[in-house]
């Protein structure tokens, strides 16, 4: 068995390598891997890829600067502790970072409420200085999908970007960027598909 | 009436008007009025106050990450997904921090299988950075004098249909390169062969028979893992066919 040359088998097409494909699933499960395998250089990947995720998220639903930095740096240590934790079947690593996101925010929500009972208890004020926070859950909703749909790639991310912020119909857009209707029809649906994926991955880590 | 195509969904959710019978046709439908919504629930999230672009955190985070897990230099180190040779010499001792042997959330796993994932993890890590904690050398030390360092691993995922995975790492030492394979679980199946694919899956080379869950497997000299980086480890019946059965239950790239 050992001498057997290299062989030319057809295994049939659900056999092939899952990670063989578009160049962002093979380098994510690359990342996964070495994330897994406790290779120190994965943990600046992971911040290079998801920090601004992770940042915007924290950003918006605490409304600040200094507390979206704390709940950053939680996050991304706490994930490298705790990566025994990770398990890529069952949410992808991006979905276990948001999830890991989601209980940090609330943690800093929980602190910062003790913190202006305690202010208020003292001066009876408090509440006027508490910024006001957007509800995490949307916020969420919000970053996940202003994320990925920086992921779309062109001209998918340019058509979303015409009909979501714009509100241009579909007709209008294939005026605008000069592609066939039925083209910028299929790309609406197959990118919006998309999107609602993302959406409901991060749900999964919840 | 048949149900509303994909894309009459997706311009309604869009916001889109689409025409009186669709709407009428909704009305009654259940089910496209859900598709409808669940896609709904993209466009208001894409519009969304100030929805549109993600910010990036100042340097300085970054820079308390790495001191707070007592990262050596984590702005040189090497792309995980650009490098398929991962470790770079030696980096200098980390300024400040405890060293990544204080972590303590690892240690709360005690399962084989993460036990000796976690052994190549260190011996990775103790090749990456200088300053890991004494006890961690001394508990790896052996281990790199029998097999060498690790030059590519791979997480093994189950493939559809199957629920094992497993671990790879190929050692080098002295020349010969060694790959180290476990599986968590293999599952009710037969005969397991272990081999390596390119990444089209359509070459293999052939790496031996895999008894009980875990084996050690010399790799040819002068085989390129650039070439083959896809561990693969299939169920073979005994039927005389030397081919790969077409039957894998666990894959990994190694990288």
């Amino acid at each position: 068995m050992g001498n057997l040359p290299i062989t030319a088998v057809g295994l049939p097409a659900a056999a092939r390598p899952r990670e063989v494909g578009v160049d962002d699933d093979e380098s994510r499960l690359a990342l996964e891997a070495a994330f897994r395998a406790g290779r120190p250089e994965a943990v600046r990947e992971l911040y290079d890829r998801w920090s601004p995720l992770v940042y915007t998220i924290a950003r918006r639903s605490l409304g600040s600067v200094a507390d979206a930095e704390d709940v950053t740096q939680q996050v991304f240590v706490a994930a490298w502790r705790g990566r025994a934790g990770f398990d890529p079947v069952r949410a992808p690593l991006q979905a276990w970072l948001v999830g890991i996101t989601r209980n940090t925010v609330a943690d800093a929500h929980a602190r910062r409420a003790r913190e202006l009972r305690a202010a208020d208890a003292a001066t009876r004020t408090a509440e006027e200085v508490a910024p006001p926070a957007d509800d995490p859950t949307r916020v969420v909703e919000q970053v996940v999908v202003a994320d990925a749909l920086g992921d779309l790639g062109e001209p998918q991310g340019e058509i979303m970007r015409l009909a979501f912020f714009d509100e241009l119909t579909h007709v209008e857009i294939a005026e605008r960027v000069g592609l066939p209707l039925g083209t910028v029809k299929s790309h609406i649906r197959r990118s919006l598909g998309r999107l609602r994926t993302r959406l409901e991955v991060a749900d999964v880590a919840s | 009436m048949s149900h509303l195509d994909d894309e009459t969904i997706a311009l309604r959710a869009l916001g889109e008007h689409v025409g009186p019978e669709v709407q009428t046709h909704l009305e009654s439908c259940e089910q496209c009025r859900a598709e409808v919504a669940s896609l709904e629930r993209v466009t208001s999230s894409a519009r969304g106050a100030g929805a549109g672009r993600l910010e990036r955190p100042p340097e300085r985070v970054w820079d308390g990450i790495a001191e707070e897990l007592g990262l050596a230099d984590g702005g040189a180190a090497e792309q995980v997904t650009a490098a398929p040779a991962p470790f770079p010499a030696a980096a200098p001792p980390p300024a400040a921090g405890p060293p990544p042997a204080s972590a303590p959330a690892p240690s709360t796993a005690t399962t084989g299988a993460s036990a000796w994932r976690r052994r190549t993890a260190w011996i990775a890590a103790a090749s990456f950075l200088v300053g890991v904690g004494g006890t961690v050398l001394a508990l790896n030390l052996p281990d790199r004098d029998s097999q060498g360092p690790v030059v590519a691993s791979a997480a093994l995922d189950p493939m559809p249909g199957r629920e094992a995975t497993g671990e790879a790492a190929v050692h080098e030492k002295d020349g010969r390169r060694v790959l180290d394979l476990r599986l968590d679980d293999a599952g009710p199946t037969g005969f397991l062969e272990v081999w390596l694919l390119d990444a089209d899956a359509q070459r293999l080379v052939s790496l031996g028979m895999l008894t009980g869950t875990s084996g050690t497997f010399e790799l040819p000299p002068g085989l390129d893992l650039k070439e083959f980086p896809v561990v693969d480890v299939s169920d073979e019946p005994y039927d005389g066919n030397p081919a790969h059965s077409g039957d894998s239950i666990v894959r990994g790239r190694l990288a």
